[in-house]
């Protein structure tokens, strides 16, 4: 295909822009099996709907269920995007450059997904308006519109910014004419640009605001998530911890969530050049890092709560260590902090199988200790009669299951057109590494300019 | 005169009550739903083991009954043929155990407990009469003091203004009584009716005791002063306030600078019909100075960083046309999306029906 020496930065864009214009049986009939799932969840919520919240196993006792879980989960994992792209752009880490992309990704699709799920919890979602018309700042559930509404605002122009150079790679290489819908997407995307000195200042100092200003949202994103639980006195979420409590842990999942997804697009999309072992060795020890923090926050929760045994809390502990959540418990325990920890502190066998497993357990176990955070407090009885009982019909779990392939298809749709990978950035990255060396070759062929070779092999 | 009557008014009050009681719990419907009917304890009545058991059960989920199974009156597991009753009707009992009278408080347990434990704890209410005291002789009590006790209260308000009842408090001769402590109740529904302490008031040198009150609900409501054996009520009528009175037991007064800025339609100052929200107003508590702008310059500081960042977008294109796509048609759209939701955003901060935060009043 190609005749002569091919620089690295035709191999970066001939790689990474390959998915984009080839589409494969196997691609069209994933997006249909997604496609059914989701359908599927959408006709559990008409069910729901029209027979209301009985449908669900929501009662009066337990009044919040998967559809709490689901979205404490999603709203976590979109901190992948802040963690990786916003903390290791602010401190120069260069080897994110790769993955960035994926991370910024993760955090817009969970959170529109994330920020979905109150709204199918409600019984009456026509009365969603009521929040804005009549909404209340002393309701925590008001700081969360504010805050989600910023956050979702935020990471999507996060990760607009980036994307423009690369538009304007698209939009030149798609020949003039051919597939003109899809043309005029990019052209209006790249915003008519060149790679002129003052465009790349303007754009560089836009994402150095936005690098800064989406941590403190997403911070406070988490916070005021945690507050809808500990701004009450029920026994397990009345805790001053919550806050940084669910903060690292949204990291924590986030971080994992990264990992499983450079490693399915690694595979699929051939991406094994750029993103490398390095880059999931690093990964794991952020991710061990935000273990421990998470593994000495839990431990302090439930020491500080279990040494005072105060009100009700001796029949939290118990439904919790022994009783009927037992299960979920330990599976959080074993799968989300014990066995991860080992799987990447011993560094025995390939990395990236090692690390992408104890990613999968910390996503499993999250989600679990989500499940955990919040059906067995409720399940305490405030009052001296009743415990309440919980198990998700087969309405919530279609529409969990429809949640994530919701998410994974958005993902996926996502994936035909935005490179996955910031071709700019990496071969600014590798420009920078091989100046020393290369220094002439390298500026002959900025690696902004999209190539001549390029647009003929398209 | 009036005291006569008052007496009397309680003595058929006490009567009815104790009637209708008795004929709600006492005599147990016959109809008992099919999965119910008929069914048998699969213990033995006298079995230790399964009281035990039982116990464990009746103390986490029986408590409104008391630890002896005495304290509602409409259904009293401590009296001596209780026993006999449950052993007749036991099918009855287990039924109301699972499904509730949600009407009257009791709630069903066929979800939290087994039936195993439902009949454990059966058993174990049934070893509750077995136990109890014989009755305890009248002689055993005290001998009446033979007080009189005058209550005066308000016969009607409006709740939450605060309310003044006066008890007066002569012993037989008519002559005052100094130093004595009268209590004050309200007689209330809350699963079964019930009296509900106040506190108490020490009366002064003319027998008399005061005691300040601010009620919190409307509704009907009886007045109850107690002296020793000595009992007197006072219906009182509290009508529902025209401004809704929300005020958080524990409040931190914070000291503010200015008086509350209203903007809105006075009849965001009260409950809409039937209970509803009130409409919406513009409110910013403690006035000009309040705390509310931190919040404000915080989140218009945020909407202006997105709105700064895609106004560097906006500037991007050397040229403003790009063959025949205006290419800032997309930043410009943005733009105005951005300013949009921030001042929803920013008046949403604003803008609430009566209440915020409980700091003013």
């Amino acid at each position: 295909m190609f005749r002569g020496v091919e620089s690295p930065n035709e191999r970066l864009q001939r790689r990474v822009l390959a998915p984009l214009f080839s589409t494969g049986a196997g691609y069209r009939a994933f997006v249909l099996f997604l496609v059914a799932v989701v359908a599927w969840g959408v006709y559990a919520y008409i069910v729901q709907v029209n027979y209301g919240l009985m449908a669900t196993g929501m009662r009066d006792v337990v009044m919040w269920g998967l559809y709490l879980v689901n979205f404490v989960f999603f709203i976590g994992i979109s901190h992948a995007g802040t963690l990786i792209s916003g903390i290791l752009r602010v401190t120069h880490a260069g080897w994110r450059t790769p993955i960035t992309r994926m991370a910024e990704l993760i955090t817009v699709v969970a959170i529109s997904i994330g920020a979905i799920m109150p709204i199918i919890d409600m019984g009456r979602p026509d009365r969603v308006w009521h929040m804005i018309a009549f909404g209340r700042l002393q309701s925590p559930l008001l700081w969360d519109i504010i805050s989600i509404t910023s956050y979702l605002a935020g990471s999507l122009i996060y990760l607009y910014l980036p994307t423009i150079p690369d538009m304007a790679l698209m939009r030149d290489r798609l020949a003039k004419g051919t597939s003109s819908l899809r043309q005029k997407i990019y052209t209006f995307l790249a915003v008519g640009w060149q790679n002129t000195p003052d465009q790349r200042r303007r754009l560089d100092k836009a994402i150095g605001i936005m690098a800064l200003a989406i941590i403190p949202v997403a911070v406070s994103v988490h916070t005021v998530v945690s507050f809808v639980f500990s701004m009450t006195l029920r026994p397990g979420w009345d805790s001053t911890l919550f806050g940084i409590y669910f903060v690292i842990g949204a990291i924590f999942s986030g971080i994992a969530t990264i990992l499983i997804v450079m490693a399915i697009f690694r595979k699929l999309y051939h991406f094994e050049e750029f993103i490398t072992d390095k880059h999931f060795r690093l990964l794991s020890y952020l991710l061990l890092t935000a273990l421990l923090l998470y593994l000495y926050l839990t431990f302090s929760e439930y020491l500080t709560v279990a040494y005072k045994l105060a009100g009700e809390e001796k029949q939290l502990l118990a439904t919790l260590w022994t009783g009927s959540n037992a299960p979920w418990f330990w599976l959080f325990v074993v799968a989300g902090m014990v066995v991860p920890a080992f799987l990447i502190i011993i560094r025995r066998g390939p990395v990236i199988p090692r690390v992408v497993t104890a990613a999968v357990l910390v996503n499993i176990a999250m989600w679990a200790k989500r499940f955990v955070v919040i059906i067995p407090s409720l399940q305490v009885p405030l009052m001296p009669f009743e415990f309440g009982a919980y198990a998700p019909t087969w309405v919530e779990w279609s529409i969990t299951a429809a949640a994530f392939a919701a998410f994974i298809l958005i993902f996926t749709l996502f994936a035909k057109v935005v490179p996955l990978i910031s071709i700019w950035e990496v071969a600014e990255e590798q420009e920078k590494e091989e100046a020393p060396a290369q220094e002439t070759r390298e500026k002959q062929q900025p690696a902004m300019r999209p190539s001549p070779l390029g647009r003929r092999q398209v | 005169m009036r005291r006569g009557k008052i007496l009397l008014a309680v003595a058929v009050g006490v009567i009815v009550a104790a009637i209708a009681g008795g004929i709600a719990f006492a005599q147990p419907p016959r109809q008992v739903p099919p999965p119910y009917a008929g069914v048998k304890n699969p213990f033995p009545w006298d079995d230790t083991s399964v009281q035990k058991a039982g116990k464990q059960v009746y103390q986490r989920a029986c408590l409104c009954h008391g630890p002896d199974g005495g304290s509602l009156s409409g259904a009293d597991f401590s009296s001596p043929d209780f026993p006999l009753n449950i052993e007749k009707d036991q099918d009855f009992y287990f039924w109301v155990v699972s499904e509730g009278e949600t009407n009257i408080g009791m709630p069903g347990f066929k979800t939290s407990l087994s039936d195993q434990e439902r009949w454990q704890v059966l058993t174990y209410m049934w070893s509750l009469g077995k136990k109890a005291p014989p009755t305890t002789p009248p002689s055993s009590a005290p001998p009446p003091s033979g007080a009189t006790l005058y209550l005066t209260a308000p016969a009607q308000d409006v709740a939450g203004q605060p309310l003044t009842f006066t008890a007066m408090l002569q012993n037989r001769g008519g002559s005052a009584i100094d130093g004595a402590t009268v209590q004050f109740f309200v007689k209330v529904d809350f699963f079964t009716t019930g009296l509900m302490a106040l506190g108490e008031a020490v009366t002064d040198g003319q027998g008399i005791a005061v005691f300040n009150y601010t009620p919190h609900l409307s509704g009907d409501i009886e007045v109850v002063a107690r002296y020793q054996d000595v009992e007197t009520a006072s219906p009182l009528a509290l009508a529902a306030p025209a401004v809704p009175f929300y005020q958080a037991q524990a409040e931190v007064k914070l000291p503010t600078v200015g008086k509350d800025i209203f903007i809105g339609p006075p009849s965001a100052l009260q409950l809409g019909e039937m209970g509803n929200a009130p409409v919406g107003g513009f409110r910013l508590p403690g006035g000009y100075l309040s705390w509310l702008w931190l919040l404000v310059i915080m989140v218009a500081l945020l909407w202006a960083t997105y709105f700064r960042v895609i106004y560097q977008v906006y500037r991007m294109p050397a040229v403003n046309r790009i063959g025949a796509a205006n290419t800032r048609v997309l930043p410009a759209i943005v733009l105005i999306m951005i300013t949009v939701a921030g001042l929803v955003i920013i008046a949403m901060l604003f803008h609430s029906p009566y209440t915020h935060f409980h700091f003013l009043r």
